[in-house]
Order: C-alpha cells, then structure tokens, then sequence
C-alpha cells in the first residue's frame, strides 16, 4: 500500500521542508526571492514510514522522527544520510547513524504496534511523544526523552531540559530513555505538544476522545483522569502555534472542531464543508473525509483544511467575540442561515454549544474561501510562514511540489481627494493623485505662532523650488510663477475672509488665487511633481508559482528594473485613472481658479484651464465652450443683453435662428424670504415700489421704448445694427439667398464668424501662420478668393499642398465644369487626410456642402459658419434641428452652441455630460450663468409649460449647485464655495433686474446660515436696520444686549454699512468684524471678536495696524468656571 | 502622476477595515487586534501619520464609519463583541494624551455586528448598523453635542417578510437546484456577506442599501424618520448572492449607480433612474454592467465608489484591486487593476507594483 505523501514546512519557519513518501523523505530548501526550489537531502528505504516529525531543536535542522509499522520509531539526520542516498548502490559508505527507540516486549504488549504518530515539544526538544495503536496489555502514548542519542548523531549543543518531567518507573517502562506512558490500552491516532509548552499534550485517543495529558503527573493509571473531551470521531489533532489553547481536530465525520483546552467539555466551533455552501463549497453525501487540517503559523485565526482527493485547500477565518452572558447565548436560530452551526443534522453537541460557560469567548467563523484549484488532487499541504498572504506549498498524490499563494482581498477605500486606500495585510497603501497646486496658503491658515513674519516671506519664496523643477517627464523647470509670491498675508487676519461682504475678493487680503485674467500664467500644473517609484512588472513573484518536480523548471518571473521615469505608455491605465479622474481634475480646476465670475477674462481663464485637462475628457470641446461663452458675454454684456425684451444674452443658434420668446416683463418681484415678501408686498400696495432704485426705473423707462417695436426680427434686427458697422460680411457675397439675412447674421455673430473684409483675410492670416495653410486655403476658396487659396496651399512647405494648389486650380470655376473626372476625385477625397483638403475637394469638385459639413473634424463652430454661410433657409433649418435633436442625449458640451444652455435641450445635453463625464462643476457653472429662478408669483395664474420647464431647469441647476458646494466643502476650499456663491448671488440678482425684478435681492440666492435673536425679546436682530441707532440694545425691548466676557462692556450690532468706508478709506483700516461678537455654541460665552479671537490665539493687531506684543493664548473658555474648549473647533 | 505612501505597520494583526472621513485628511483603520488607529495627512506634503490608537473593542472591530464634521469628529466602530461604539475626537487629555474619547457604546445586537453607516449629514446624527442576528438597527444620537446619548430608533429583522416587497420575487432556488448536483436542505442557505451603503443624496429621504448573507439580494430601505421603514426596491443577484454594495454618490446626475460585488467573483453595477421624490416614489433599477474579471470563484468582498462616482474600485480574492470606470459612450470597462504588494516585509520595500492589463 502506498501510503499518501505529507509534507511539512520547517517548525521554526526556515524555507526548507519536507515531503514524505512511501518510503523515503526528501528535504527541500525554497528560495522565495528567485522562486525556486532546491533539493537538500533526503533518505530513502524507510520501511513502513508511517509518520515523521520533524524536531524544533536549534542544534540542527536536519533531524527527523520517523514512525514505522513496526512500532519504531527512529531519529535520522537527513543531511548526514544525503551522501548515502546519492550513491544508493555503493555498500562502502557507512550508513547514516540513526537512533532508534522502540519499545520491549513488556511494554510494547507482545506484539508489534504501528507508531501512529509522533510530535516534539517545542519548548523542550529532547522531549517526543508517540502515539501507538490500541493494545490490550500496553500504553498507547509514549514520551520519550531523546537526550541521549544526540550525540551519536552528531548533534554536540545538548540542550538542558527545561523542567524536568517525572518519570515512570524505569522497571516498569524497561527503557531509560522512557519518561513516561500514558491512555493505557488505548489507541492514539494523533497527537500533539501545545505551542511553547513541555507538559501540555493533547491527544487523539480510542478516535472518540479529544484529550489533553498533562505530563507534570506522570501517572494517569489510578490517579485523576486527564481532561477531555468527547466527541464523535476524532482522528487528528493540531494546536495553533498562535493561540496557546486552541486546538483543532477532526475525525471521519467530516466535521472540524475547535476546542479551548482550558475546557474540553465542548467544542468551541464545529464547522463542516457544509458551512461553505455559500462559496461554492459542495454538499457531498455526508461529506468527504478530511485528509489535512492545520492552522497558519503567521496568521492569527486562519485555518485550513484538505478533504480527500480534493484539489483545493479550504482556508477558514476564525474570530473570537466577546465573552458571553448567560442571557446572551446565541440560539442556532438567531445566527445567520449560511453560519449556522451544524445543527441541521441533530448533531447533539453543536446544539450544547449554545450553552456553553459564560466566561468563554465565543468563536465565529467570520469568512470562509478556497485556494485556487489545482490541476491534480492533493496529498497534503502545509503552510508557509508568510504574513501577508496565505502561502501553501502542497504536494499532489504524483508527487508535484507547488507553492501557491492565495491571495486575500485588499480593503480599498476612496478619499475625498481622490486618493486610493488599499489595505495591504497589517499595512495600509496609499496612492495619491498629486495636483501640484496644492499648498497655497488658505485664509484661515494661522501662522504659527513662533514663525516670525520674516520667515513666511522666505518661505514663500522659497516655494518655487519645489514647484516644476523639472523632471524626468520632460516637464522643463519652470520659473518662479508671479501669484505664488503673493506678499506675506498679515498676521492677525485669523478669520476667514468670507465675512468680508463688502470687499471685492480680489482684494482680498490674504487671496492668493491667480487674478482672473487673461494674461496671467496659470499656475503650471505639475502633477509629475514628486519622483514615484513605480516598480513595474508584470508578475509579482510568489503569485501562483508552480515548480513542478518532475516535468517544468522553474521559471522565475524577472521582475523589471524599478524606472523612476515614466513608464511606458499603455501600461499605466490604472494610474491613470486614479490621476485623472474627474474628481481630482475638478479640485485641480478650482485651485487653478475655475470659477464663476461675470467679467469675460473669467470665461477665457476658464477656457485655458479646461484645455489643460487631461486627455481622455472632454477637455477641448469645454475649452471650445468657454471660449464661445466669452464671445457671446462679449457681444451682450450685460446689462445690454436685450433688445424689445428678447434677451440675447447666451443664446444658441438655433434658438437665434428659430427665435424665441421675450423675457417675460413683470414688476413682481422675486421670491425673497417671508419677512421681505411681507413688507414687500406691504410696499407694493402703498404704492412705495416708486423707491425702486435708479438704475431699475430706468430699466423700466427703457423697456418700455423697446416694447413699442415689438417684434423678434426687428429686434435682431436692432440688435445686429448696434454691432455691425454699416459695411457688410465678406462672405455676404457668397452666402445663398435667405429670408432671414439678420437672424444668419446674428447666427454667425455667435459663432464669432461675423467677419468683414478685413476680418476674414485676418482670419485667414491667422490659420495660415498657425501652421494650418490648408485651413486658410479653404477659407479663402470658400469667400470665392480662389487666387489667395492656391497661393496659399503653393507656399505651404507641405509638398503635398503644393501638389493640390494643382489639382484643384484645375478644378476651380471657370474649370469647374470638368464632370468626366467626378469619379477620379471621389476616390481621391476618400484617401485625403488632411480634413481641410479633403472639404476644398469636395466644393471644387463636386460641391457638396452635405458632405462638407459632415466633416465631424471641422470645428463646430466653423461648420455652423458654413451651414450659415451656404445653406437655403430651409436646408439651414432642418440642419440646425436635426443637429439639436441629435446632440440632444448625447454629452457633446459643443451642442450647446447650437441650443444654448438655458434651454431643454441644452440642459439635457448638460444632463448626459453630467450623467457621463461627472463634471457637475461645470454644470453648475454654466447654469449660473443663465438660469433664472422661475417666477413663482406668475405660476400661480399661468402654470404653462414654458414656466414648468423653466422652474424645472432651475430646480435642476440649484442640485448641481449644491452638489458642487458638497464637493468644495469636502476638499475644504470654503472660501472657493463662498465665492462661488457670490458670484452666483451677482448673477442672479443680475439676470432678476434685468427681468425687472428688485435688483438687490441676495439674501435669496445664498441661504441664511446664521441669524441673531435678541435673548430678551425674541425678535431677530437685522443688521443694518439698527446700524443707525447705536446699537448696544435691542432695537424692539430697548434691553441691553450681553456684555462681553473680557472687556465686560455690552456688546453691539456692528453697522454693516459703515464697514466699507472704514475698511476702504481710512489711512488706518478698522475692521467693524472686529467689534463684532462671536458665541461658542457649546457653553454659550462669547464677546467681542477681537477680544475673545485675541483670548484664544494670543496676537492681536494694534489700532494702527501693528501687530500687538504676543499676548498670551488660552485654551479654555474665560469664563472663570467655564472649562469649555471654545476655539477647538475654530 | 500618482504619489504613493505606505503606512507601515498599521495594526499588529490584519486590518479589517478603514475608512476616510469627509475631508480625506483622516484615516481611520482597525484591525483584528482589537484596535482602532487615526491617521492625519498633512494637507501639503500628503504625509500621513498616526494621531492616535487605542484599544477599542474586545474583539476584532469589523467596521468603521466617520459622521459628518457637523456634528464634530465622529467615528463609529463595530465589533464581533457586539457592540458598536462612537468615538469622538476631543481635547487631548492632559494626563494620558488621548484624543479619542468613548462617548457611546451601543450593545442592542445579538450577534457580531458587521458593520455601521452613519446617515447623510441633513438627516441628523443618525447611524446604522447590521448585526449577524440579521437585525438592522437605526440609532439616532438625541443630544449632538455631546453625542453621547443614543436612541434605538428602528430595528429590522432583514429576514422578516414585510421587508420583501410584492413585486419583488423572494424565492430563489431554481438555478441553484440545476447546478447542485444533490440539492440538500441547506441550499438554499446561499448567501453573501454583510454589507451597507446610504444614499448620499438627502433628496429622496434617508435609504440605505442593504445586504446579508441570507438574502441574495441587495434591498433598498426607506427609513422615514415618522413612518414605518419599508422596501422600496430589493435588486435580486443571482448566482452567489451579494457580497458587498456601495451607493454612489448622485453628484447631479440623473441616475443613481448601485455598484454589487458577489460571492461568485462578479462585480455588477445598477442604475436606479431617480424616482420623482414624493408618495411611494418608485424605485426601479436596470443593469448596467456585469464584470467577472475578478475570476470565478473569486468572491468579491469590497466594492468602493470614489467622489465622484465615476470610478469604482473592486476588491476580490485574487488578491487584486480592480478600477471599474465608464467610457464616453457610457460603457463600463476595466481600467486594469493595481496590486499594491511590496515582495517582502522589508521596511525598504516601498516599491509598488503597477500592473495593468490592458
């Protein structure tokens, strides 16, 4: 009978183990670095090997305890017998020393018992302990002490008994050597030391009893019995070498147990294949028997078992929970079906679990997986020392050595900056997309305390030498970039800067955002910042290696040289990812400064940070749409947006080209929070509208100019003789009979291709030197200017340009009529590359306008100006819908200069970018620009579907507006979303006065986020209406208000009106904020801003702007009994 | 370019689990030790390093979940012994030098709790938790400022009927008994792991998705702060059941993605159309894309949205980290996957390796 193979990893966790087979053991070493095993030693013609074990002695590594048929059991070395095994046939050598212990007669019981098992202590070495078959006359557990056969197998470090042990009687054992015997008649089928221990041994006894000898007593006969546990089979035992207590075993039920031995009344945790029914485990009849079972020696809780013949190994992960209560016993019926105990089959003691002592921990079995499947069933597995993954190295019923690695699922996790998590075993990886503009200084930094102002200049100047200096991707060094040297913010301006209402932000003491201006370098983006290392290959060593044994040399993976530069193209897709998704972009846009602001600089700043967005978004179609947002701000300003109530302001083409209905005229204003309506209201039916400001009455004078015209052409009409100068478009001459010239003027105004003369051949110029000659050339031959087009495409340096300046002067009118050669340039415009070429082909020589606009390269812009240009009325019209209908649920942002963003179909095309690309920031953005609140006050009378749509689309852009506020907050640029909601505060009031609205109404647009009640009262305080009245008391009860902690004087309501001036005029700025008062919200104390800011951070600045001697700072509250930490959270 | 860190050592034994709060300027990580550790990146050199780390549980802590900075620096921790614990970040103590201070302990469950999620930020202080009784349990912190005193709210049996809604098919055996070679009582014992995720968005009120192992789908639960909690949608996965889930975040979009990760290595994503808001708004789904790239087999045991809801990340047992991300024509493909593991222990070995298939 062959018997299976074992293997067993080094007991001290060296690389090396062993492979047993019938007869022989083989000790390998394994190299993990270069993935490789190499054969040590082995020994051969053991006859009737049934067990091993190899000694945890640090004298040698080599030492081996072989347990026979016979019932002997044997010490060899395998080293010392390798030179033995390699010249099996020469009988010189002297064979291998070998000590053997077996048992006399006596005590053997007469006949010859097989060793079923054998184990060392680990703790104690010399100590071995074998389990024999059952016999009526004699012990079935013998401890022997191997002391005394070191030396002859040349191990000189005689290691000292740790505790000495009693011994049974020598008479009675016959054997000196013996220390002691155990479970008399009784059969052991296996048996094991507990970790670290030399007297704690826990045994398979007579297959039903789980027991644990305790050696201190050395007679069990006619003393006490040893603790144990019973159970319905049992056939195997292993401990856990991580837990001291936790003992494993299973028998031929198929079901594993974990014991305590502290109490081995009870199993812990029975478990079977069948708790894996969940991970594909299945159910067979009863189950196959259970071949291995070990725990890991490196990882806490980690369990692993073999069935037979199966070709997976089944790893457990057993976690201990909290000691139970009596009352909180987990009843089968309040565990989850797929953990249940196994209590489905009546199992008798997994429902006594349920009921076990209190004092116990309990255990869980918290997630169950398998190895991947091997190609041939396995014999047996072990565990290497590993503490990142579970490593096995298993051997197949062939013989096949293999180490796999089974890898466990990483934890990952996404932070709000984009950075990926992932937890690697007991560490945490993280990779964090580096924006490179990172670092500036925010408002509410505080300075450190000790850091002299002088030092934050040199800091600050020292900045650039962090920034661009260079790198291996190509990223020359940069100069210094002008905003980074903002001077040093001044000291005592602790607070944020967003209270300052008044104060434009650009001036902003402590703004150090790039002004948004054209001209201004953007802060170069240097996301190659830091040096990475990447340490890319493809094959991580140690995943799913195979060294076969027999048939495959090993192949070890050569892992690539580690780059600092960039690596390769393609390889990288995850980074990428990771670098350039959409969350990371829009931070890095932010503190670019992407934002919303009405000047048309903040369009073109807008422009140019979208084009630096990484490829694979959208970057130059947003770009494209900045841009044309600039040109439309540009040609309706605000302000002087409309004409006879049309309001051209942002409007797409199609919507010029179709027309659309007036700005609805109302006087009625806004919505505005209950107090203001009520004495709006109050105000209307007095009749005091009249107070109106002057710039809205003015408004109203002049609507009503416009209104006598009436009428959209004219207004367009009106609104293209505002802008054109009396001399026509160039191309006005070549464009195709319209009825509807000025709204196609208007039209091609928008598409910014409202050229004259001088503009077009500008233009012109402009393509031709920006490298495009065939652009030019196409420009020119389109307004008929067939000389300067081939003049143009005969100086390109492209000779293929100067080969085509031929073939389509032979084509150009009066050659035009040349039809025998249509098919020839069919062909030829297929095989043209050059987009530009391939259109001048098809106007020269078939003149297909169809086709030309087809030329999805062509900017959109250009192939609206040639639609506008060229096509009928109706073919223009049909185009410009279809475009719209088509463009409609796709995320092409450049639809919206053909639908315009205020409009459904804009804002569906705004929709699908959102809903595809993410980009919510420039949603937001865009609809700040145009969509008005709905007039709520008309709904009431009028709910059309004009007004639905519109409270509809306003609805919509308030969630992106508040899903980009979620956003800012999160990567904590407060100030970015203050700003934002200043500018979209200016915005909307804008777009209300324009439609006749109040022109003042923000309170409206930014939620009021605090208000101020007096404490005796109950009546709001509104700032500003008791500025006039100094206000130390209340405005209505004419109470005081509180005083001030530190100075004790009461407190007042700063006039919000008054701020400004002193804030702007005066030679020595005095901040109102500073009397202000601030509460804590926890214990309610508060006072003076400048007091209690200087209470809690030390400095404060002087009357004449100096910074006061350092005063000291405190933590606690002022109050004297208060000990709240007031400025924590500050 | 991408910077890599590693913290070392983050925990004596293996980490299960950690969480980044709202600013991504925190980490909180526990770990089978019992422990919990925060971290603390500096904001301009992206270094982490570890702020505190106490003894938390008496077992291993299973999750974390950070509250919303309104209600101050809040974290909650879950545990095998039962309980679920908040923790707030306060002063540090003068004589011990902690930070973290333990303000509830919640010990209503029967079993291991598996894992807690606070509410979004509008609708209180409100936390949610799954215990391996199979309850979810809705608490809601009364006195925020202290955050120390909790009310159980809601508790709901995942196994009772009133959650499975009529529409919705409850019985799922038959594909399990055609690939079972003998079906046995306990087939239909197929589950997936614990696992929850809030809805980000505060406009659809507070749903939470959820999955148990007894249960192969993933629910949605409409927990009105006055009304009954109710089913509103339950999203059947077939074959292995749900693992994991991870709601995205809506960030403006007209859909909502519900990304699944299940026992048998498949990664699925769903798109829930945004229901109009309102009286019995009705939730449907549709899927969206079916990944097994993870392997057969392979459970897949995270899946994670980042900000944006624009990338996903998967996690399974073949030991890699997946990046799941949508084209422009609205496709959903693999975008490769990272493994992040140094060859060795070494403290040296901060190489990582970038491995990508493309």
């Amino acid at each position: 009978m062959s018997r299976d193979r074992k293997i067993s990893w080094n007991p001290r966790g060296e690389p090396q183990f062993i492979v047993s087979s019938s007869a022989q053991l083989a000790l390998y070493a394994w190299d993990e670095s270069a993935a490789s095993i190499s054969h040590v030693a082995s020994t051969a013609d053991l006859a009737g090997l049934r067990c091993f074990s190899w000694s945890p002695t640090e004298s040698c590594d080599d030492l081996v305890a072989v347990g026979s048929d016979s019932g002997r059991v044997e010490l060899h070395r395998l080293s010392l017998s390798a030179p033995l095994a390699a010249n099996a046939g020469n009988a010189l050598f002297p064979s291998a020393p070998v000590a053997t212990f077996a048992l006399r007669n006596a005590a053997s019981g007469g006949t010859s018992r097989a060793c079923n098992a054998v184990a060392f202590s680990s703790a104690d070495p010399n100590l071995m302990a074998c389990g024999m078959d059952k016999s009526k006359a004699a012990q079935g557990l013998v401890v022997w002490d191997i002391e005394t056969e070191l030396p002859a197998l040349g191990i000189d470090v005689l290691p000292a008994h740790v505790t000495p042990l009693p011994r049974t009687s020598a008479q009675k054992s016959g054997d000196a050597r013996i220390v002691q015997l155990h479970a008399p008649t009784e059969g052991v089928t296996s048996l094991s030391f507990l970790p670290h221990s030399s007297r704690l041994l826990t045994a398979a006894v007579n297959s039903r009893w789980m027991r644990l000898y305790d050696l201190r007593t050395a007679q069990s006969v006619n003393g006490t019995l040893p603790r144990q546990g019973l159970c319905k089979s049992i056939s195997d035992v292993v401990v856990d070498p991580l837990d001291a207590c936790r003992i494993a075993s299973v028998g031929d039920d198929t079901v594993v147990r974990i014991w305590d031995c502290r109490n081995l009344a009870l199993p812990m945790l029975t478990f079977s294949e069948r708790e894996a029914l969940g991970d594909g485990a299945r159910a067979r009849g009863g189950g196959a028997a259970v071949t291995g079972i070990e725990f890991s020696p490196s990882r806490r809780g980690l369990f692993a078992s073999l069935e037979r013949d199966a070709s997976v190994v089944r790893f457990w992960d057993i976690v201990s929970g909290e000691s139970v209560s009596a009352e909180h016993n987990i009843t089968p019926d309040a565990l989850p079906k797929r953990w249940r105990w196994a209590s489905s089959s009546g199992d008798q003691e997994s429902l006594q679990t349920s009921n076990t002592e209190d004092d116990r921990a309990t255990l869980h079995l918290a997630e169950t997986h398998k190895s991947r499947r091997f190609n041939r069933p396995l014999a047996s597995f072990a565990f290497v020392p590993n503490q990142q993954t579970k490593h096995l190295v298993s051997v197949s019923r062939d013989g096949d050595i293999e180490f796999s690695v089974t890898p466990d699922p990483h934890l990952v996790a996404w932070s709000a900056r984009g950075e990926l998590g992932i937890e690697l075993g007991r560490r945490w990886r993280v990779f964090q997309p580096v924006l490179g503009v990172d670092g500036q200084p925010r408002p509410w930094d505080t300075p450190a305390p000790t850091s002299e102002p002088a030092l934050r200049i040199n800091g600050s100047s020292k900045l650039p030498t962090t920034f661009g200096r260079g790198d291996d991707d190509g990223f020359p060094a940069l100069p210094p970039a002008p905003h980074r040297l903002a001077p040093p913010r001044p000291q005592a301006q602790l607070y944020s800067p967003a209270s300052i209402a008044r104060i434009p932000l650009e001036r902003g003491p402590g703004d150090a955002t790039p002004r948004p201006s054209a001209s201004a370098p953007l802060p170069e983006d240097t996301t190659s910042l830091h040096p990475t290392r990447f340490n890319a290959h493809f094959a991580s060593p140690g995943r799913g290696m195979k060294v076969s044994h027999s048939r495959k040399a090993s192949k070890s993976p050569a892992p690539r040289a580690s780059s600092k530069s960039r690596v390769p193209s393609g390889q990288k897709s995850s980074v990428r990812v990771v670098r350039d998704d959409i969350s990371v972009v829009m931070r890095r846009r932010v503190l670019r400064g992407y934002a919303l602001g009405p000047e048309s600089a903040n369009f073109a700043l807008n422009a140019a940070i979208a084009k630096d967005d990484p490829a694979g978004t959208d970057s130059h179609k947003l770009t494209a749409l900045w841009k044309w947002m600039e040109h439309s701000r540009h040609l309706f300003p605000p302000g002087s947006s409309s004409c006879n109530g049309y309001d051209f302001a942002f409007r797409g083409v199609l919507a010029i080209w179709d027309g659309f209905e007036p700005t609805p005229v109302t006087t009625v204003p806004p919505p505005l929070p209950a107090e203001e309506q009520t004495s709006l209201l109050e105000a209307l039916v007095d009749g005091t509208i009249q107070d109106s400001p002057p710039s809205m009455r003015s408004m109203h004078h002049q609507r009503s100019e416009d209104a006598l015209d009436g009428g959209y052409a004219s207004a367009v009409a009106r609104v293209n003789s505002r802008r054109f100068r009396p001399r026509d478009l160039a191309m006005e001459k070549v464009m195709v009979a319209t009825a509807k010239l000025e709204q196609r003027r208007l039209a091609l105004a928008i598409c910014g291709w409202d050229l004259d003369e001088m503009g077009l051949n500008d233009r012109i110029m402009e393509f031709e030197k920006a490298g495009s000659p065939t652009r030019a050339a196409c420009w020119a031959m389109f307004s008929n200017q067939y000389a300067k087009a081939l003049e143009i495409l005969m100086v390109s340096t492209d000779e293929r340009h100067r080969i085509m300046s031929g073939t389509l002067a032979a084509l150009l009118p009066p050659n035009a009529e040349r039809k025998p050669a249509k098919e020839h340039y069919e062909r030829m415009i297929v095989r043209l590359e050059d987009p530009y070429l391939r259109v001048m082909m098809l106007y020269a020589a078939l003149h297909d306008w169809e086709e030309i606009i087809r030329e999805e390269v062509l900017p959109f812009d250009e192939r609206l100006a040639i639609v506008l240009f060229f096509f009928d009325d109706r073919a223009l019209s049909s185009y410009l819908r279809g475009r719209a209908e088509a463009l409609r649920y796709t995320a092409d942002l450049e639809g919206l200069i053909l639908t315009g963003i205020a409009t459904k179909a804009g804002a569906d095309i705004l929709d699908a970018y959102v809903d595809i690309a993410g980009d919510v920031q420039t949603a937001a953005l865009l609809t700040s620009y145009v969509i008005c609140p709905p007039e709520r006050q008309r709904s009431v009378d009028a709910s059309s579907d004009h007004t639905r749509d519109e409270e509809r689309l306003f609805e919509r852009a308030e969630r992106w507006a508040e899903a980009y506020r979620t956003l800012l907050d999160s990567w904590r640029l407060f100030d970015y979303r203050c700003k934002f909601d200043i500018a979209r505060g200016q915005l909307l009031s804008e777009a209300l006065a324009a439609r006749g609205g109040p022109a003042e109404a923000p309170y409206s647009w930014v939620p009021g986020q605090l208000r101020v009640r007096c404490n005796t009262c109950k009546k709001l305080l509104e700032t500003g209406v008791e500025a006039r009245n100094k206000g130390m008391q209340c405005p209505t009860c004419k109470k005081p208000f509180p005083r001030c902690v530190i100075c004790m004087l009461a407190l007042e309501v700063p006039a919000e009106d008054v701020r400004a001036s002193n804030l702007g005029a005066n030679s020595t700025p005095h901040d109102t904020v500073d009397d202000g008062f601030i509460f804590c919200s926890t214990c309610r104390h508060g006072g003076h801003a400048r007091h209690v800011l200087e209470w809690f951070f030390g400095s404060s600045e002087g009357e004449d702007g100096s910074i006061a001697p350092e005063a000291e700072a405190h933590e606690v509250c002022a109050v004297g009994e208060c000990d709240c930490r007031c400025a924590d959270l500050f | 370019m991408l910077q890599t860190g590693l913290l070392p050592s983050a925990h004596t034994d293996l980490v299960t689990d950690a969480a980044y709060d709202f600013y991504g300027l925190k980490l909180a990580t526990c770990g089978v030790d019992q422990r919990i550790k925060v971290w603390t990146q500096d904001e301009n050199s992206g270094q982490w390093a570890v702020e505190d780390d106490w003894k938390a549980h008496d077992a291993p802590v299973t999750s974390l979940s950070w509250a919303h900075p309104e209600y101050g620096t809040i974290v909650a921790s879950t545990s095998s012994d039962r309980t679920t614990k908040v923790w707030e970040r306060r002063h540090a103590d003068a004589n011990t030098g902690r930070r973290w201070i333990e303000v509830a302990s919640l010990s209503d469950a029967k079993g291991a709790v598996r894992c807690a999620g606070f509410a979004p930020a509008d609708f209180g202080l409100k936390l949610v938790t799954l215990a391996s009784d199979n309850v979810l349990r809705l608490y809601e912190c009364l006195e925020s400022a202290s955050g120390a005193q909790w009310e159980l709210r809601e508790e709901l049996d995942m196994a009772s009927p009133f959650l499975s809604t009529a529409p919705t098919p409850t019985v799922f055996t038959p594909r399990l008994a055609l690939t079972a070679p003998s079906p046995s009582p306990t087939s239909d014992s197929e589950g997936g792991g614990w696992s929850l995720s809030w809805c980000k968005e505060t406009y659809w009120g507070p749903c939470v998705a959820v999955c148990t192992p007894s249960a192969p789908f993933i629910r949605i639960i409409h927990l009105p702060p006055a009304l009954r909690p109710q089913c509103v949608l339950s999203i059947p996965v077939q074959q292995g059941g749900p693992a994991c889930v991870s709601w995205a975040p809506l960030l403006g979009r007209t859909h909502h993605l519900l990304a699944c990760g299940s026992r048998d290595g498949h990664v699925r994503i769903f798109k829930l159309p945004a229901p109009t808001p309102g009286e019995g708004a009705d939730w449907s789904y549709e899927p969206l894309a079916d990944f097994d790239e993870h392997g057969q087999g392979n459970a897949v045991s995270k899946v994670e949205w980042n900000l944006t809801g624009t990338v996903l990340a998967s996690s399974g047992h073949d030991g890699r980290v997946r990046l799941w991300k949508a084209s422009y024509s609205n496709v959903w493909r693999s975008m490769g996957y990272v493994t992040a593991e140094t060859s060795e222990d070494a403290p040296g070995g901060e190489g990582i390796e970038e491995e990508v298939e493309d």
